[in-house]
């Protein structure tokens, strides 16, 4: 089961999701500590790294650094391509995903995750499939 | 006329200009009254624009206000907006719970736009409040009811989301329901809530058993995904529901099958994959159903070997599914001709340039060390390369795994790897190396010399970074193996005469040990020849150093007092030293310089027999679990004295005063004279002594006694005085030993056991003082005798097992201090699996205290221990019940249990 997700440039949180609870006023600690472990990780390293209860897994993409949190029970390497499969879906959706996007259209990266990750867990692998909902309210909503 | 018309055009528009400034100001006034909020985006440019935290704070502060304005206004146009940014602001950290009710409202509005910020909000800023709560589940059941599948999909994803237990009964029907929907969106979107309820409520699990089956019969990846996902975790939470769904093991192989048949899809390819996502879910879903389950293994068997043969590894998702292929070779029962091709599949990983694949590899191996040993040490070698890797996640992981193959014939080879890796670690890594490998060592050493020779090495390497339990394992080892002292001693002046200062503990294990046995580094037994004036050189310069800590210069401080009953010349500038330290700043070792000076003037004639070498630890080293039993049997002679009796009773119940002195001193003096002259030779080899509040009281007030007794009481009647015999094995802390056994002081005791209670919890409710009589003059004078408290804990009140389930047990001893019930409980992994996340959690009434030391761990390997310590306040004396919740996880789940322990011995509050 995944925890949360995190996605950081320059050291700093720019999105975080959280699957499952977690209480409001740890987790800016929480952040900032995954953040730094994961930044100071050698480029070339293991993208995969413990922390506490969770396995950490994160991937650059650009500037960019995703972080999921799992159980020590997860695949890692299959998180790790659920990293990709994300921004890919992300790609999709805004045509080319960059870090403005993040800035201009924060709710609509969560709105995509939800459609991929619920309660921690995979819901659809298909990225058509993910994204054809959210552009269907999109066209609702803009009528 | 022109000129009429002229000036009717000029008025005309003047007018227009009058109007046109009427309506500017009516709109800067609407503007002023009511601004229209900044959008998002905006309010994110600003923030980030803030230069300093200070800067970034005023902004979101002023935002903050501006939008509890528009809340307490009830405007509800910008209310998406305005929740939109709290959002926002909650994930930098701030305080956005205020919020909460307006996300609701959102929620309630039937506009899409302001339902998704709503179910959004909701999400995100909902904590576990119970109010709120309420309100919202009354808003998901309408929305869930909704005709349209979108507003459907969003509450349940709220719902997937945010469920607490009561939201999860409420709304487990509506679930249900939906999860026969015949809309694949909205029916793949339900089985994550169900996923969800049962991990909350897992009563409800029967409910959604038959819309779970039918799930598997779906074409849509979607719905299959989180049905497996769903069936995955029913398996784990419950028996039957394992027993239920092994007769779907043929749908998931067919289903496996023809992933891997089925030709390119464009929908679910990932790198020429057919959705690799699914396949893992489906693999571990079936290494679930075939574990321990012929029958099933069977049916699994060639699907098995046809996915690890078929993927393609040159891919990350190929190997994400290998990595899932041969854990689940590794755990069911499959042929061994699988099994060898799931080994050289870790193989290949683990030869990978790939690092992450490297770290797979080892984490795999490590998991399944246990099922299949020979197959992985056919791996040794590339394991131990690894341990030479620049990642420290896979040295850790290899650090782990070497640990785990080390046996009796390649102790050797690994150990010595194993030291050249402690050597250059992380300090993170070399505390748990170290312990590690003294265990390692323990278990496996071909010889004595051997094993003090790798002890020493693992104190060298680790340097400051030895956890206590190494340096008194070490310390045990050596006193323990009398035919290897002279050569450890030799050893450890060697270390010590070019000793770097900075690295305490290996000062601490030589001095130590050159004070105990100091006579055979002069008489020449060790291979080394040294000169008196060295020996107080190097004392001198321990002792004076800054860089040494207070603890090593207490070690010091001993030991060279030691010597100074095996030394024949520098008697005189030892008394030197020692009475010098009279004057130090550091009230510990002022104490022990002015005491010690007095065994150099007064006491001078005792000062001899008292030095005597400590006699061998015996019991076990560095695990405190047999100790602790050993520790509740109090069988011995001496139990039949009654003065020895009563002076026991009455010095360990918690209502000691001062005038115990008088009262009992009679008695005391008779039962030390008792114990330290009166037991005949040879009987009763150990006693234990019992520290209790009381005898800080007997050392402020030092009665005046006579000749021979007064001396003896002077001397040990400052240490704790009542003496509880046992014949207990020892197992006790050498490190506390040598801090406390020629000190006399109470308060001196008390510090030396709290002081290392943190370190070494498990040794020290294990300890048992040993007392050796004396053979030679035993009517008069003890000339080995130090009674040396080392349990706080009381025997007269038993211990309890407050629990013994699910592979766990937990004991409890108890140790009273006035109201205070100390309860040291020790945890015990009687289950086979490694077990992780162990919280344990406890209540009491409300008329007591309950306070819940760090627990010394949170995991434990098979047959491992944990203590952890809690503290009950019980003013009132009124009985001690606990209500305790206990979880962990092994093999992968969560094992939760509650209870009450009313069982608890009514000694602790009488």
């Amino acid at each position: 089961m995944m925890h949360y997700l995190l996605i950081s440039k320059d050291g700093s949180v720019q999105f975080s999701h959280y699957f499952t609870h977690s209480s409001p006023s740890s987790r800016p600690t929480t952040e900032a500590r995954v953040i730094a472990k994961c930044t100071n990780a050698d480029k070339d390293a293991c993208h995969f790294l413990e922390d506490g209860p969770h396995t950490l897994v994160f991937r650059w993409f650009g500037p960019c650094m995703f972080v999921v949190a799992a159980d020590h029970s997860e695949n890692e390497l299959m998180i790790y391509e659920f990293l990709s499969l994300y921004v890919n879906a992300l790609h999709k959706y805004f045509g080319k995903f960059s870090e403005k996007h993040i800035l201009l259209n924060i709710e609509r990266l969560h709105m995509v995750l939800e459609e991929m990750v619920v309660a921690g867990e995979l819901l659809e692998p298909s990225i058509r499939n993910a994204l054809s909902p959210i552009q269907m309210l999109d066209t609702i909503s803009s009528r | 006329m022109n000129k009429a018309r002229d000036s009717l055009g000029t008025m005309s528009s003047i007018k227009q200009v009058i109007n046109d400034a009427v309506e500017k100001g009516k709109e800067v006034y609407e503007k002023v009254r009511q601004p229209n909020p900044i959008r998002l985006r905006d309010l994110i440019r600003q923030i980030r624009s803030a230069k300093t935290a200070a800067e970034e704070r005023a902004v979101v502060n002023r935002e903050c206000a501006y939008i509890r304005l528009t809340f307490r206004e009830e405007d509800s146009v910008w209310r998406c907006r305005n929740v939109a940014k709290l959002l926002y602001i909650h994930m930098l950290g701030y305080p956005a719970h205020f919020g909460q009710m307006e996300c609701l409202k959102l929620i309630a509005s039937p506009r899409f736009t302001d339902k998704r910020i709503g179910y959004l909000g909701a999400m995100l800023l909902l904590d576990e409040r119970q109010d709120v709560h309420l309100l919202i589940t009354n808003s998901l059941k309408n929305d869930l009811n909704s005709s349209t599948q979108f507003v459907q999909g969003l509450a349940l994803c709220t719902l997937g989301a945010i469920a607490s237990p009561e939201m999860s009964r409420d709304l487990a029907g509506e679930v249900e329901r939906l999860l026969k929907s015949s809309n694949a969106y909205i029916r793949k979107k339900a089985a994550v809530c169900a996923l969800r309820i049962i991990l909350k409520v897992p009563e409800l699990m029967e409910m959604f058993l038959p819309a779970t089956r039918s799930l598997l019969s779906e074409k849509n990846h979607g719905v299959l995904i989180t049905g497996v996902t769903l069936i995955t975790e029913m398996c784990l939470q419950s028996p039957d529901m394992l027993a239920h769904f092994k007769k779907i093991v043929p749908n998931l192989v067919r289903i496996l099958k023809n992933l891997i048949m089925a030709g390119y899809s464009p929908e679910h390819d990932v790198q020429g994959v057919s959705d690799p996502f699914l396949q893992v879910k489906i693999l571990k879903l079936l290494r679930i159903l075939g574990c321990g389950d012929s029958d099933a293994s069977e049916t699994m068997n060639d699907i098995l070997a046809q996915v690890a043969t078929n993927t393609e590894s040159s891919k990350n998702v190929g190997n994400a599914i290998l990595y899932e292929t041969v854990l689940s070779i590794m755990d069911i029962k499959s042929e061994s001709g699988l099994r060898v091709l799931a080994i050289n599949i870790l193989g290949r990983f683990l030869l990978n340039a790939d690092k992450n694949i490297r770290y797979v590899a080892l984490n795999t191996l490590l998991r399944v060390v246990h099922a299949d040993n020979s197959a992985v040490q056919r791996h040794r070698s590339t394991i131990l390369e690894c341990l030479k890797d620049a990642d420290i996640s896979i040295r850790k992981r290899a650090m782990e795994l070497c640990f785990a193959l080390i046996n009796g014939n390649n102790i050797r080879t690994m150990m010595k790897e194993l030291l050249t890796f402690l050597e250059n670690a992380e300090p993170e890594f070399k505390a748990t190396c170290s312990s590690k490998c003294v265990l390692a060592a323990e278990k496996y050493s071909p010889n004595v010399r051997w094993h003090i020779d790798t002890l020493l090495k693992v104190v060298e390497a680790a340097g400051n970074h030895v956890p206590d339990d190494v340096v008194s394992s070490t310390i045990q080892l050596i006193s323990e193996t009398r035919a290897e002292q002279a050569y450890a001693v030799g050893e450890l002046w060697r270390h010590l005469s070019v000793a770097q200062l900075e690295f305490q503990p290996m000062i601490q294990v030589s001095t130590w040990c050159i004070g105990e046995f100091g006579d055979l580094l002069l008489n020449g037994q060790a291979d080394v020849t040294v000169e008196e004036t060295q020996i107080i050189e190097i004392y001198q310069k321990i002792l004076w150093a800054s860089q040494c800590s207070i603890t090593t210069k207490e070690y010091a401080l001993t030991s060279l007092m030691k010597l100074s009953a095996r030394l024949n010349q520098e008697v005189g500038s030892i008394q030197q030293v020692v009475s010098a330290f009279g004057s130090h700043l550091n009230i510990e070792l002022q104490q022990r310089g002015i005491e010690y000076s007095q065994l150099f003037t007064r006491h001078n004639h005792m000062r001899g027999p008292l030095l005597e070498r400590m006699p061998p630890f015996e019991g076990v080293r560095g695990n405190g679990t047999e100790g602790e039993k050993g520790g509740i049997a109090i069988t011995n002679g001496l139990d039949n004295s009654p003065d020895n009796q009563s002076l026991l009773n009455d010095l360990s119940s918690p209502n000691n005063n001062n005038n115990i002195n008088s009262t009992h001193e009679n008695n005391e003096s008779n039962a030390l004279l008792l114990l330290l002259g009166g037991i005949e030779p040879g009987e009763g080899d150990t006693v234990q002594a019992v520290t209790s509040p009381a005898t800080s009281t007997i050392n402020a007030t030092p009665a005046p006694r006579s000749t021979v007794n007064a001396d003896i009481l002077d001397l040990l009647g400052l240490e704790p005085g009542p003496t509880a015999p046992s014949n207990t094995t020892t197992s006790t802390s050498p490190a506390q030993l040598s801090h406390t056994n020629n000190s006399s002081s109470p308060a001196l005791l008390l510090d030396g056991l709290l002081n290392n209670t943190s370190s070494t919890t498990t040794t020290t409710t294990a300890g048992i003082a040993s007392l050796s009589t004396p053979t030679a003059n035993s009517t008069t004078l003890p000339t080995n005798n130090f009674i040396i408290p080392q349990s706080l804990s009381q025997p007269s009140v038993p211990g309890i097992v407050a629990y013994d389930k699910n592979g766990m047990k937990l004991d409890m001893t108890f140790e009273i201090q006035d109201s205070v019930t100390t309860i040291n409980m020790l945890a015990t992994n009687t289950s086979l699996a490694q077990v992780t996340d162990f919280l344990f959690q406890a209540a009491v009434p409300k008329s007591l205290q309950l306070q819940m030391m760090t627990p010394s761990s949170t995991s434990m390997a098979p047959s491992a221990t944990l203590t952890q310590v809690i503290k009950v306040n019980n003013p009132s004396k009124v009985p001690l019940r606990m209500r305790m919740r206990l979880s962990w996880q092994a093999n992968g789940s969560v094992v939760q249990d509650q209870g009450e322990i009313s069982h608890f011995p009514p000694a602790l509050w009488q």
